[in-house]
C-alpha cells in the first residue's frame, strides 16, 4: 500500500476549494506529523478544516481529517517554528509538479517587518524518505526530518536549515495525465518484463496496485507479461484511468478480516472476493478512513519509543551486571579449594618453610596429593592465614552477591513488566503515568516544571464477565497496585498470567462467588493484557485478594501470594472485545 | 481580601495607596489568597483567571505600583521593590499590540542569553534550547556542555552516544532561563486563543537568535550540535 503521485493528484483537486482559507491552528501530534487547521471565511462551507501532513515512513499522507489527534502537552520545535512562519498565513496556492509524489502548499504570510512573504509547506510523499519541509524563498526554513550528506540516498541532496530546497531526483518516467497512450503502450512492448513492472517503469506516479489491476485487466492475469498482454485491454485500461483521474467519481479501500490494505483510484477486481471493498467518493475521505485505524496504534508506538528505548537500555544494563554477578557468584563455590589449602598447610606446618613456592601435601579430605602455590615472602601460617581470608571473602561475598543476585532479577522482572505496559499503553495519560512512576524509580529524570498540575489520571480498563461480573485490568503498575491493593475487597478474585509481565486483573464479586465461565473470561483477559497474548494454553494464577501481599519495599506491581489456583487460557481480541461491549 | 484598581485615572505610576477608591465596576479586582500566598485576577477582555503565585503578605499594599497611559486608562501593574519587579498585568490593544509587546521582550532576553553563553568561554560541544508551555508554565531556556560534560553523560549512559542528545541527561545548573514569570503574564494577558502561537514565536526567535549571534562566536569541538527541543 502507498498512496501514489495520482492518488496524491485527487488529493490536491480535492483541496482546491481550501484555496483563500486561513491557518488557523497548527499542532505536532507526532515527531512526523504535522496538523494545520484551517478556516475559510469566503467559502461556501466555513468550517474549519484540519489537513494532515504526515512523513511516516509507512504511513506518509497528506489529506483532510476528521480525526482527533492527541497533541503533546508541549509543542515540539518544528510545529513552533511552523506556528511562527505559517501563523495566520493564507492558503494561496496547492502544487504538483505532472504526478510527482509531492504537493507544495504556498501560504501568503506577513512577516516580522510587515512584509508580504510566501512560505511553503512541502509535503514529499514518498515512503521512508518522505518529509515535511518549510521552504521560503527556495531555502529551506526546517523540516521533520533533516537529512545531511550522511543520511542521503543521493547523496547531492541535503535537507538542512538555510540549504536550497531541491527536489528529490526524478525517473524519465511518463504522465498518464498527459501522455500519449500509443507512445505509453509504444513503450511496454519495448519491455520484456512482466506488464505490472513495465508499467510501474514506465508511468510516473503509478502505485503497485494500480499496475497489477493494469495486467489482471488485460490477461486476467497480474503476472501476465508484456508480449502476452492484450494491448487492446491494456489501452482500454488506461484510457479509463485517466478519465477517473480527471473527473474521480469512486475510491476504492480495500480491507481483509476487518484490516484495511490497500487503496486505489481505480475499482480493484484483482483479489476477487478475497479482500472487501469500500467506495469513497472522496480522495480525501477515503485516506481519512485508511489511516484511522492503524494510526492511532501507531501513533502511541511512537510515542513510547522513546520511553521503549530508556527502558530497553536500563534492562539491557540491568542483564549485564546480572550476568556478570552470576559469573561472579559461580567463582565463589571455589572457596572451599581456599579453605582445604589453610587447612592442609596448618597440617603440615613443620614440613614447610618460608621462600617456598609451591608444596604438594595429601588432601585428606580426598586422599588424593594437592599442589599448593605458596608465597615465597611469606611464613607457612602466614600463607595459611591467606588461604583462610580468601576464603572468607569469597564466603561474604557469595551472601552479598545471592542478595544483589535476587534484586536484579527482581529489577529485571519490574522492568519487564513495565516494558509490557508501555508496548500496549494507548493514550499520552497512561504514557505520563507510566513516566512518572520511572520517574519515581529513578529511571528517568523529571522534566523541569513537573510540578504542574497534571492530566488526569488514567482509568483501569472495565469489562463485564457473561455472568455479569465486572473485571478490571490494570494498564500499568501504578494502576496495578492501586486496584490490587486499594480497590480490591478481600473476597474479589485476583488473576495474572503466571511468571509473565502483565496486567493485574481483578473480578468483583460483591461477595459472590464467581462462576467457572467469569473465572475463565477473566482469566483470558489476563493473557490478553499480557506479554502472552499471541501465545496458547497461557497458565493464569488466581487467587481471592486476602491472599495478595505486598513486601515492604517492592518495587510497583510487585506482590506476592499463596493459596492460588492456576487456569490455562488462549488469549483471544474477540472475546475481550465481546466482554467490553458487556458493559 | 482584594484591591480594586481603578480602570482609569490620570496619566502616571502610582502606589496602591496613592489610588482613589475604585467603583467596582469599573476597576481590575486583584484578589489575595492569604494561605497559598496566590494574587488572582479575572481576565478583562477574555474568559479565564490570571494567577500570580508566591506574592508575600503586604506585598501589594507596599509595593504595587499601577500605571495609566496617556489616555488615563490603566496600562500596566507591578509588584516592585529595591530588588525585583514583578509583572501582574499589562494591557494590550489587540493581537499586534501583544505579538510586538511580546516579542521585544523575547528578544532582550534573547540577546541576555545570548551574552550569558558567549560570557563563559568555554569550548561546547552541545547548545540545547529547550522549551515549555501547557497553557500556564512557560520555561524557555539554554543549557550548554563541554566536551568533558558530554563524555561523563554518555559514560554515565553505559556508552550511549545518542544520550548526549538528550538536555536532560544534563545538569541543571549550567541553565540559563529567560525571565519565565514576566513572559508567563505576558502571555496571560493576550487572548486564549493566541497563546500558543505567541509562545512558538517566542521560542522560535530565541532560537533563531542564537543560531544567528552565538554559533560563530564561541569555540566548538567538531561533534557540535544544536539541538531546540520541547520537553513535556
Amino acid at each position: 500500500m502507498s498512496l501514489d503521485g495520482a492518488l496524491l493528484h485527487c488529493v490536491k483537486s480535492e483541496l482546491e476549494n481550501l484555496i483563500g482559507a486561513r491557518v488557523d491552528k497548527i499542532y505536532q501530534p507526532l515527531r512526523d506529523e504535522i496538523v494545520v487547521t484551517l478556516r475559510n471565511l469566503n467559502g461556501a462551507d466555513k468550517s474549519r478544516k484540519s489537513l494532515v501532513f504526515s512523513a511516516n515512513g509507512s504511513a506518509a499522507r497528506v489529506h483532510l481529517t476528521s480525526a482527533e489527534f492527541e497533541n503533546p502537552q508541549s509543542p515540539p520545535m518544528f510545529c513552533m517554528l511552523l506556528r511562527k512562519h505559517l501563523g495566520n498565513g493564507r492558503l494561496v496556492n496547492i502544487r504538483q509538479d505532472d504526478l510527482e509524489r509531492i504537493l507544495f502548499f504556498d501560504f501568503e504570510c506577513v512577516n516580522e517587518i510587515g512584509d508580504v512573504v510566501v512560505n511553503t509547506l512541502t509535503a514529499e510523499i514518498m515512503g521512508r524518505s518522505s518529509n515535511i519541509i518549510l521552504v521560503r524563498d527556495g531555502r529551506i526554513v526546517d523540516s521533520v526530518r533533516r537529512v545531511s550528506a550522511v543520511d542521503s540516498d543521493d547523496s547531492a541532496r541535503r535537507v538542512l536549515p538555510n540549504c536550497e530546497y531541491e527536489p528529490p531526483p526524478r525517473a524519465e518516467r511518463l504522465n498518464l495525465l498527459t501522455a500519449d497512450v500509443s507512445e505509453i503502450l509504444a513503450r511496454l512492448s519495448d519491455s520484456r518484463d512482466r506488464l505490472s513492472k513495465a508499467i510501474m517503469n514506465t508511468l510516473e506516479g503509478i502505485s503497485p496496485i494500480f499496475a497489477r489491476e493494469c495486467a489482471f485487466y488485460a490477461a486476467n492475469d497480474v503476472d501476465v507479461t508484456c508480449d502476452t498482454a492484450d494491448k487492446s485491454r491494456v489501452k482500454e485500461f488506461l484510457e479509463n484511468a485517466r478519465k477517473s483521474l480527471n473527473s474521480p467519481t469512486e475510491f476504492t479501500l480495500l480491507s481483509e478480516n476487518g484490516k484495511n490494505k490497500d487503496f486505489s483510484f481505480v475499482d480493484i477486481q484483482q483479489y476477487g472476493d478475497v479482500m472487501n471493498k469500500r467506495s469513497f467518493i472522496s480522495a480525501n475521505a477515503l485516506l481519512d478512513a485508511f489511516y484511522a485505524e492503524s494510526n492511532s496504534a501507531g501513533a502511541a508506538k511512537q510515542r513510547a519509543s522513546e520511553l521503549l528505548k530508556t527502558l530497553s537500555s536500563a534492562y539491557s544494563r540491568v542483564s549485564r551486571r546480572l550476568e556478570t554477578r552470576k559469573k561472579e557468584l559461580s567463582e565463589c563455590g571455589e572457596r572451599e579449594v581456599f579453605r582445604v589449602c589453610g587447612d592442609l598447610i596448618n597440617a603440615n606446618i613443620y614440613r614447610l618453610e618460608r621462600g617456598m613456592t609451591k608444596c604438594s601435601l595429601e588432601d585428606f579430605y580426598s586422599g588424593e596429593p594437592r599442589e599448593i602455590a605458596l608465597d615465597a615472602r611469606l611464613t607457612p601460617a602466614q600463607n595459611a592465614q591467606k588461604y583462610y581470608t580468601e576464603y572468607r571473602k569469597l564466603d561474604t561475598a557469595e551472601k552479598k552477591l545471592t542478595e544483589l543476585i535476587r534484586g536484579d532479577e527482581e529489577e529485571l522482572a519490574y522492568l519487564d513488566s513495565v516494558l509490557d505496559c508501555v508496548s500496549r499503553t494507548e493514550s499520552d495519560s497512561e504514557l505520563a503515568e507510566i513516566r512518572r512512576e520511572l520517574c519515581e524509580q529513578g529511571y528517568i529524570r523529571a522534566a523541569k516544571g513537573s510540578e504542574r498540575p497534571s492530566k488526569k489520571p488514567s482509568e483501569p480498563l472495565r469489562y463485564r464477565s457473561s455472568d455479569g461480573f465486572e473485571i478490571l485490568v490494570g494498564k500499568n503498575n501504578r494502576q496495578n497496585d492501586l486496584l490490587t491493593l486499594k480497590t480490591a475487597k478481600a473476597a474479589d478474585i485476583w488473576l495474572h498470567v503466571k511468571d509473565i509481565a502483565g496486567s493485574h486483573v481483578i473480578v468483583k464479586t460483591d461477595g459472590k462467588s464467581p462462576s467457572e465461565q467469569t473465572l475463565i473470561e477473566a482469566a483470558n483477559l489476563a493473557a490478553f493484557h499480557s506479554k502472552a497474548r499471541e501465545g496458547s494454553g497461557v497458565p493464569v494464577d488466581y487467587v481471592p485478594v486476602k491472599f495478595i501481599k505486598k513486601p515492604a519495599g517492592a518495587k510497583p506491581g510487585m506482590v506476592i501470594f499463596t493459596n492460588n489456583r492456576t487456569l490455562y487460557v488462549t488469549p483471544s481480541e474477540e472475546l475481550a472485545k465481546r466482554l467490553h461491549d458487556n458493559l | 481580601m482584594f484591591y480594586d484598581i481603578p480602570m482609569q485615572f490620570k496619566s502616571g505610576e502610582f502606589k496602591f495607596k496613592e489610588l482613589p477608591r475604585a467603583d467596582k465596576n469599573n476597576a481590575l479586582r486583584l484578589e489575595y489568597n492569604k494561605e497559598y500566598e496566590i494574587l488572582e485576577y479575572d481576565m478583562i477582555k477574555w474568559d479565564g483567571t490570571a494567577r500570580i503565585y508566591s506574592v508575600p503578605k503586604n506585598a501589594v499594599k507596599d509595593t504595587l505600583v499601577v500605571a495609566y497611559d496617556g489616555n488615563d486608562e490603566l496600562e500596566r501593574i507591578e509588584l516592585s521593590d529595591k530588588n525585583k519587579t514583578r509583572l501582574v498585568y499589562i494591557r494590550y490593544v489587540n493581537m499586534k499590540d501583544s505579538r510586538d509587546s511580546v516579542l521585544k521582550f523575547i528578544r532582550k532576553q534573547a540577546k541576555r542569553l545570548s551574552h550569558e553563553i558567549m560570557k563563559r568561554n568555554e569550548m561546547l560541544s552541545r547548545i540545547f534550547i529547550e522549551s515549555f508551555y501547557d497553557g500556564d508554565a512557560v520555561d524557555i531556556a539554554v543549557k550548554t556542555a563541554t566536551p568533558e560534560e558530554m563524555k561523563a553523560v554518555i559514560d554515565e549512559n553505559g556508552g550511549d552516544t545518542e544520550s548526549a542528545d538528550y538536555s536532560g541527561n544534563f545538569p541543571v545548573e549550567s541553565r540559563i532561563e529567560i525571565d519565565r514569570e514576566t513572559l508567563r503574564v505576558m502571555l496571560l494577558c493576550t487572548s486564549e486563543d493566541y497563546r500558543d502561537t505567541l509562545f512558538s514565536v517566542c521560542a522560535v526567535d530565541v532560537k533563531e537568535y542564537i543560531e544567528k549571534h552565538v554559533l560563530d562566536n564561541i569555540d566548538k569541538t567538531e561533534d557540535f550540535k544544536f539541538i531546540c527541543e520541547a520537553y513535556d
